[in-house]
């Protein structure tokens, strides 16, 4: 397939005037810029520094005072080394932050939300952008910073909340269901989210600007008529495209990709809408520099992570530009705010860079993690950025750890780089930071039980005259991140597909060309060790306690050769520990034959979103997508969702659905006795316990859809 | 190209040389603008944004940090121009049905390819700018994700999805 995909790029030939014989003319048609813009920015800095004027207050971009209020910010920030965050909530809060204010009231509430950095973090704050650019320029990652806002504002988010987790209460009773998450009231995001009234969906088939409100009567299990929300009229002047959705009470938050190509500025906003009559009201909107990595919520407060470039606006900025323009700065720090136009950016005083930058080579990004109360969205109640990259992040009850994979050039090992978040209602702040060998595979590779952090990677061991081959291991941290106790060396040769931590066990599928299932025993933390493991056909991308005494398993089923042929479903028998079995597998696999071509897959293989399990109500539904060719060589492609039990000690097909629509079901949750699946242009409706279909309607949509 | 050769180029073009700038662009040219047709859609805009790279990287180089770097710099730089052109299309939506297309796939593939071609040709915009970068230059999921700025788990996930879709849009 590849050298297909290959030969196809390969066809275009290249335009004699691109051949590099004759590029030399088309640099000399144009100048070659001969000021350096580093020194301006230097220059600028300096500059602005000198001023004194004692005063706080946001650096309101739009505004023409913006230079004097850049200027206050950095004396502030000179004077008092520990961020005062003040100035930026209320900037974006409302007009009177243009006002000056007197520097007593500022250090009355510098008192209450200093960034408070333990001193073995191995982070240092910036206290001014001209540092900030610095960093920069020594070619560096970069880390974050704290916003803060007034008592009043955080009393009457709290009394907010209160008072919606009251009419939460005080609602009928309904069984839906949510998104799986990996820690109990942590809630995970997605694209289909359901309340009593109707589900909220949008395709993960396409980057679309629209969502849909679909009314769902769980009486007769019939859809009322959908209802599209586009999101582009909220974030005017810039691409953007839905990524996940949260519900929380009466408050679905959206989160969406926004992208202003003018000034390069990559973001992320939230729009929160009231849905207590089940149609979506905009009521609030936030933006944060940055691309979305992930999020999680707890009550209202959502934890947003994203990952800001800065290096390519830094180094490419025509000399011409205005560097203390809005557009300058916001394509080289990060912010946050209401809207693009009424955001501000951090403070400086509270960028943290890694101590001993003066050394590093490599120009990296910020990671922006803030926490947004979702009743007021538009002033976060922290924001803090780190220098640094991310991928996988984990969220317990108190602390959001974040992960970033590292290249240790010096002993030639991929590293994983994990920082501890502490997060409490809305307020997030480093607190440790510590290093593993080896590469995380996802949020499931993580756990935090009884003060220790639990992770496994994959990592490459080096043998020979180059050769090497990958390994296993499992680390336990203490909260200071340090390595207590380890195992290394699980499963040589084969590389982790998922994992899964209960309390004092981990279990951990490791694969090569089949799927050993080990069972770690982590109940002393400085010594752990493997207890058994147990060998299958294929392997599981996805584990979830399916009963004190069960684990299922969702993954991909393969030959003895390893070679994948299909889907398999597991349940493995882990009531001991030491003698780790399967109680029984499934498996729906291709037939392959000389004369025609099949194929069966399911987007739950690489999605766990897209399954939906509930050991209460005893569902294992995914989609399928079925491929054939038949001897005619017609293709034809099958869309189907399966919903599937566990009795008897076997798995037992209930009954599927077929798609029919353009598009292949994606998703699908239960609402009382009903199943809504949902596949992009299609909704359908089935009756849980037989699968018998209820009601089937079809969308129309503008979005393109990545199937067209 | 050398390795020595090479950093003496990358040295010699950040003090301004033409020549040496010219030999280092000699090893990328071909992947630029591939990448760049196949994410566009269409040679004009392709050369454009290949021109465009090669005006800015080469007025900035001076910046670069590290040799090592030369090759995934300068595709970042392509791929912030191609993200601006397709910014620029999806204000004007692009239909892929429009008889130009018929006669880039018709002129640019033979009949062979033209299924594949076609089918690559429906994918997203970033899937595309992904897949080129991944199969044409052999960028790791990790360095696209640097020169795209996106996340390195998102590159791998839509990688391993677009070419499932390929498969399944030509049905192999």
């Amino acid at each position: 397939m590849s050298d297909k995909i290959k030969k196809v790029l390969e066809t275009p030939e290249v335009p004699d005037r691109l051949k590099p014989e004759n590029i030399t003319e088309l640099l000399d048609a144009v100048p070659v810029r001969k000021r350096s813009r580093i020194k301006t920015v230097t220059a600028w800095c300096t500059a602005a520094a000198a001023c004194l004027v004692i005063t706080v207050g946001a650096v309101k971009f739009g505004s023409d005072k913006m230079i004097s209020e850049q200027t206050a910010i950095m004396s502030a920030a000179d004077s008092k080394p520990f961020g005062i965050t003040n100035g930026i909530s209320s900037g974006v809060k409302d007009e009177s932050a243009d006002e000056a204010v007197s520097e007593e009231s500022d250090s009355a509430s510098a008192d209450k939300y200093t960034l408070q950095i333990p001193e073995t973090l191995a982070f240092e704050q910036l206290g001014s952008y001209e540092r900030v650019y610095e960093f920069y320029r020594k070619g560096i990652r970069s880390y974050g910073d704290i916003i803060g806002e007034d008592d009043d504002e955080l009393m009457i988010n709290s009394a907010d909340a209160a008072e919606r987790n009251e009419s939460t209460v005080s609602e009928e009773a309904s069984d839906i269901s949510d998104t799986y998450s990996q820690a109990e009231g942590i809630s995970e995001a997605d694209v289909i989210k359901a309340n009593k009234k109707g589900v909220y969906y949008f395709s993960t088939h396409v980057y679309g600007k629209t969502f849909r409100y679909v009314p769902f009567d769980s009486r007769n299990g019939r859809f009322g008529e959908p209802e599209e929300t586009d999101i582009s009229s909220y974030i005017p002047d810039a691409e953007s495209g839905i990524r996940e959705m949260y519900l929380s009470g009466d408050i679905l938050s959206v989160i969406v990709y926004a992208y202003s190509g003018e000034d390069y500025a990559y973001s992320t906003a939230v729009l929160t809408f009231d849905v207590s009559d089940g149609s979506p009201e905009f009521a609030g909107s936030y933006i944060q520099s940055g691309v979305y990595i992930s999020s999680r919520m707890k009550d209202n407060i959502m934890y947003l992570v994203t990952n800001q470039h800065p290096d390519y606006s830094f180094r490419f900025i025509s000399d011409d530009e205005d560097i203390t323009d809005e557009k300058y700065m916001k394509r080289v720090l990060p912010f946050c705010g209401e809207s693009f136009e009424n955001s501000e950016c951090l403070d400086p005083s509270c960028i943290l860079v890694p101590k001993g930058w003066d050394d590093r080579k490599y120009f990296e990004s910020f990671v922006n993690v803030s926490g947004i109360d979702v009743t007021s969205p538009s002033v976060p109640v922290s924001v803090v950025s780190v220098a640094g990259n991310t991928e996988e992040i984990y969220c317990s009850q108190e602390n959001i750890y974040l992960t970033e994979i590292n290249y240790n050039s010096e002993n030639e090992y991929y590293e994983t780089g994990i920082t501890r978040f502490s997060a409490d209602s809305g307020t997030v702040s480093p607190q440790a930071s510590g290093r593993i060998n080896g590469r995380v595979l996802n949020q499931f590779s993580m756990d935090e039980y009884k003060g220790h952090f639990r992770v496994a990677t994959t990592s490459f061991v080096y043998g020979d005259r180059g050769s090497g081959w990958p390994s296993n291991n499992v680390f336990v941290l203490d909260m200071d991140m340090n390595t207590v106790g380890s195992i290394t060396g699980i499963a040589e040769k084969e590389t982790i597909k998922s994992v899964n931590f209960q309390g004092d066990t981990g279990y951990v599928v490791t694969y090569e060309r089949t799927d050993p299932l080990f069972a770690v025993n982590l109940s002393d933390p400085e010594n752990p060790f493997i207890t058994d493991e147990f060998k299958i056909n294929g392997f599981s991308t996805f584990m979830r306690k399916w009963s004190d005494d069960l684990l299922l398993g969702f993954g991909v089923d393969a030959d003895e050769d390893g070679i994948e042929t299909g889907i398999k479903l597991t349940m493995f028998d882990v009531s001991d520990d030491s003698e780790l079995n399967a109680v029984t597998t499934y498996s729906m696999n291709a037939e392959k034959s000389r004369r025609s071509y099949h194929s069966v897959y399911s987007d739950a293989v690489h999605d766990r979103k897209a399954l939906l399990i509930s050991p209460e109500r005893n569902i294992i539904g995914f989609p399928v997508v079925e491929a054939i060719r038949d001897e005619d060589n017609n293709p034809e492609t099958k869309s189907a969702y399966i919903l599937f039990r566990f009795e008897d000690g076997q798995f037992k097909e209930t009954g599927q659905i077929k798609a029919e629509g353009m598009y292949p079901f994606d998703r699908a949750v239960y609402i009382d006795d009903y199943i809504c699946m949902f596949g992009g242009d299609t909704a359908v409706c089935a009756e849980i316990s037989e699968m018998k279909e209820t009601d089937r309607i079809y969308f129309e949509t503008n979005d393109i859809y990545l199937w067209d | 190209m050398k390795t020595d050769d090479f950093r003496k180029d990358v040295n010699t073009a950040v003090r301004g040389d033409r020549e040496a700038f010219s030999r280092l662009y000699a090893l990328v040219y071909e992947e630029l603008y591939r990448t760049a047709f196949y994410s566009l859609r269409n040679e004009h805009d392709a050369a454009d944004a290949v021109s465009e790279t090669v005006l800015d990287a080469f007025n900035s180089i001076r910046k670069l940090r590290s040799e090592e770097a030369f090759r995934s710099w300068i595709f970042k730089i392509l791929s912030a121009k191609i993200k601006r052109k397709q910014a620029e299309y999806s204000k004007s939506a692009v239909d892929i049905n429009a008889p130009e297309y018929e006669s880039i796939l018709h002129e640019n593939f033979k009949f062979e390819n033209q299924e594949l071609a076609e089918a690559m040709y429906r994918i997203e915009d970033e899937d595309r700018l992904i897949l080129s970068l991944s199969v044409l230059s052999g960028y790791t999921g990790d360095e696209i994700a640097k020169i795209c700025r996106i996340n390195p788990s998102t590159v791998r996930s839509r990688l391993m999805r677009t070419k499932e879709k390929l498969k399944r849009l030509i049905g192999e």
